[in-house]
């Protein structure tokens, strides 16, 4: 997966961005100080960094012109005025989250700038499972699996937000599409169905009252 | 307003000169009328009176008959011939009535010719002759027409060249106003601060006087409300993002426990985050709240003792001192001082723990003095701290402005501390300065102007 600078001067926010992008298979780095973003980059190669606007030293619209686009960047700020996100836009950022986000957007947003510039994850194994992301394949046991596209799509997500439990809704939003209104429980016989195909009884777990989620650690 | 002024003055212009041209013209006939008349007259009675006298010397010889007769006709054929020479033509006539003693005098006018004639009798013992005169006047009159055409004809060149004149001096006038005009449009514009220039001392220079008043004021007007809404954008900015940091935490640790599957002790420190952050906004929520509430607030002045107020101070901070290793020394040179103590206290405090917090862990020295200048009091705290950059030393004070974000974060403020010790000296009456080296230290300064 990807590995990913985190630059965020609010200590409680990087450290929960880190736990986030951790558990989805990410790695990451924290930098507090719009400093530090430089000294950083030098020492490791990054694929993708978050960057606060308002940082203390240097503040991010600094920092993305000094870059000069050598890797993809997500700005993460609290500034939600339009012309905040204009500027930083064409200061060559890649997307632009507004705070408070929710942990899909941002894994969601990192997902398609990562899929953009080729770093996006292209197979996941589990156990017996191997998925083929790039093609859009899933086998057991070496042997290729059918499934529908909805069951792609929730498989697919399942993966990508590995770990972090999926309500029911967003799933159905994901594998149908947002203006579909049929029933949640639709939902629950297709990840039967999925549990059934790949032997996945313990790797999604079902979240009360909420939703499923897969767990590659045990 | 050009054009009207100049087709009323132009239409005045010209009533009066041709109204005195007319006049002119009128009274050169009359005169000369009248002259021409009286020369006849004149010349009619010579005439008349000669012509009786000769008669006479005639009649003295041949008393009546024939050669009286051929005599006279001979003598007036003489005068006939001298007076055609004058353009004057003669003849007599005999009737047997005597005449009336007046002569008739008439002009008349034939074709192109003017003449004046007088009919009347010779006088006694003639009166049966009756004598008529012509004079052939149509020189005079013809040379009197002429002076009277060249009249008309300069006034109409005049009238001419005095409508481009005038026509140049409005605008001479008008241009003036037409400066202020296009200078308004700017301003309409949104070009404030427009300034003319008009020479000269008469009403449009003082009109023009009053314009660069008015577009000075205008431009201050503007920007100091310019200025006014930037503040407030600024401080809807900030607070925006001082309300959106902690509930990115709130929403993101507690997203973070209904999703993940946690680890051991990521319960607690997400809780803890949440109400960690949860404090933090109440915090900002509290202050705000004392900002607006100061904003209108008017104190009951007490006299607080100055010393004793000192002291207090002292020992409130004498906990954030001891960690950081500082030193605060009191030195009260005034007496008293009219405030709400409660708030005067806050404040002080306030300052000494900016002033407690800028300093090197162990190295810190405040110093808050009290002294008594020009019927003011005067209240300074200094440290020997870091300092404020220069370029920030105006925003401080400022809402959520923070010199250094990260220490500020961590040593728990809200951003809100110089701001309420603004608003505080501000319902006292007082103004706060601040002075500031960097790397040197802060003095910020209280002038009471009425303690």
């Amino acid at each position: 997966m990807a590995h990913i600078l985190i630059v965020e001067d609010d200590k409680p926010i990087n450290k929960l961005i880190k736990k986030n992008l951790e558990l989805v298979g990410h790695t990451c780095v924290s930098v507090y100080d719009g400093d530090a973003v430089i000294p950083a980059l030098e020492s490791t190669a990054f694929d993708l960094m978050l960057l606060d606007i308002m940082l203390p030293n240097r503040d991010g619209f600094e920092i993305i012109q000094d870059i000069k686009g050598q890797i993809p960047v997500i700005f993460l700020t609290a500034r939600g005025a339009v012309h905040d996100r204009v500027i930083g836009l064409r200061h060559g950022a890649d997307d632009y989250i507004v705070k408070p986000f929710d942990m899909l957007e941002l894994t969601a947003r990192i997902e398609s700038v990562l899929r953009r510039t080729q770093k996006s994850e292209k197979a996941f194994k589990l156990g017996d499972v191997t998925a083929d992301l790039a093609g859009r394949q899933v086998y057991y046991r070496g042997s290729l699996v059918d499934f529908t596209p909805q069951e792609y799509a929730l498989i697919e997500a399942l993966i990508q937000n590995r770990n972090i439990a999926l309500s029911r809704d967003k799933l159905l939003e994901i594998a149908w599409g947002y203006d579909y209104g049929g029933d949640t429980r639709t939902v629950d016989v297709h990840i039967h169905n999925i549990r059934k195909k790949l032997r996945w009884e313990k790797v999604i777990k079902t979240v009360y009252k909420l939703g499923y989620r897969l767990e590659d650690k045990p | 307003m050009r054009l009207k002024t100049f087709l009323a003055a132009y239409m005045l212009f010209l009533a009066i000169i041709f109204t005195s041209i007319a006049i002119v013209s009128t009274h050169m006939t009359n005169s000369t009328t009248y002259m021409l008349r009286e020369k006849a007259s004149r010349e009619f009675q010579t005439i008349t009176t000669s012509l009786a006298r000769d008669m006479g010397n005639v009649y003295a010889r041949f008393p009546g008959g024939e050669s009286f007769t051929t005599t006279t006709s001979n003598l007036f054929h003489g005068y006939v011939q001298y007076y055609r020479q004058h353009g004057i033509e003669l003849s007599l006539n005999y009737s047997s009535q005597e005449n009336g003693a007046y002569a008739v005098i008439s002009f008349e006018r034939v074709g192109d010719s003017h003449s004046i004639s007088i009919i009347g009798a010779l006088p006694n013992p003639f009166r049966q002759y009756q004598l008529s005169y012509v004079l052939d006047i149509t020189s005079n009159i013809v040379d009197m027409q002429e002076i009277q055409q060249y009249l008309w004809i300069t006034s109409i060149i005049v009238s001419l060249v005095a409508a481009v004149l005038l026509y140049i001096i409005l605008l001479r006038i008008f241009k003036p106003l037409e400066i202020v005009a296009v200078a308004a449009g700017q301003i309409t514009d949104g070009l404030y601060g427009q300034q003319i220039t008009v020479k000269g001392r008469n009403e449009l220079a003082a009109v023009a006087v009053a314009f660069n008043q008015m577009s000075a004021q205008i431009e201050t007007q503007i920007s100091l409300l310019e200025e006014e809404a930037e503040r407030k954008q600024q401080f809807v900015d900030n607070f925006a993002h001082e309300i959106r940091t902690p509930l990115t935490s709130i929403y993101g640790y507690a997203e973070y426990l209904q999703k993940a599957n946690l680890k051991e002790g990521e319960l607690l420190e997400s809780a803890e985050f949440i109400m960690s952050e949860a404090q933090h906004m109440k915090k900002v929520a509290n202050s705000l709240l004392e900002l607006a509430t100061l904003r209108d607030y008017k104190p009951k002045l007490e006299k607080i003792f100055i010393p004793e107020l000192l002291i207090e101070v002292k020992q409130s901070l004498e906990k954030p001192l001891k960690e950081q290793g500082a030193k605060l020394d009191t030195t009260a040179m005034a007496p008293y001082l009219g405030g709400q103590p409660d708030l005067i206290k806050s404040l002080l405090l306030n300052l000494s723990k900016n002033a407690i917090n800028s300093c090197q862990p162990g190295e810190g020295i405040i110093h808050i003095r009290a002294i008594t200048k020009d019927k003011n009091v005067i209240i300074t705290v200094e440290d020997n701290g870091c300092g404020i950059p220069k370029g920030k030393l105006s925003k401080v004070a400022e809402p959520f402005y923070r010199v250094d974000k990260a220490r500020s974060r961590d040593s728990g403020g809200v951003g809100l501390g110089l701001a309420l010790c603004k608003q505080i000296a501000q319902v006292h009456g007082a103004k706060m300065t601040i002075a500031s080296t960097q790397g040197i230290g802060t003095m910020v300064k209280l002038t009471f102007t009425n303690p």
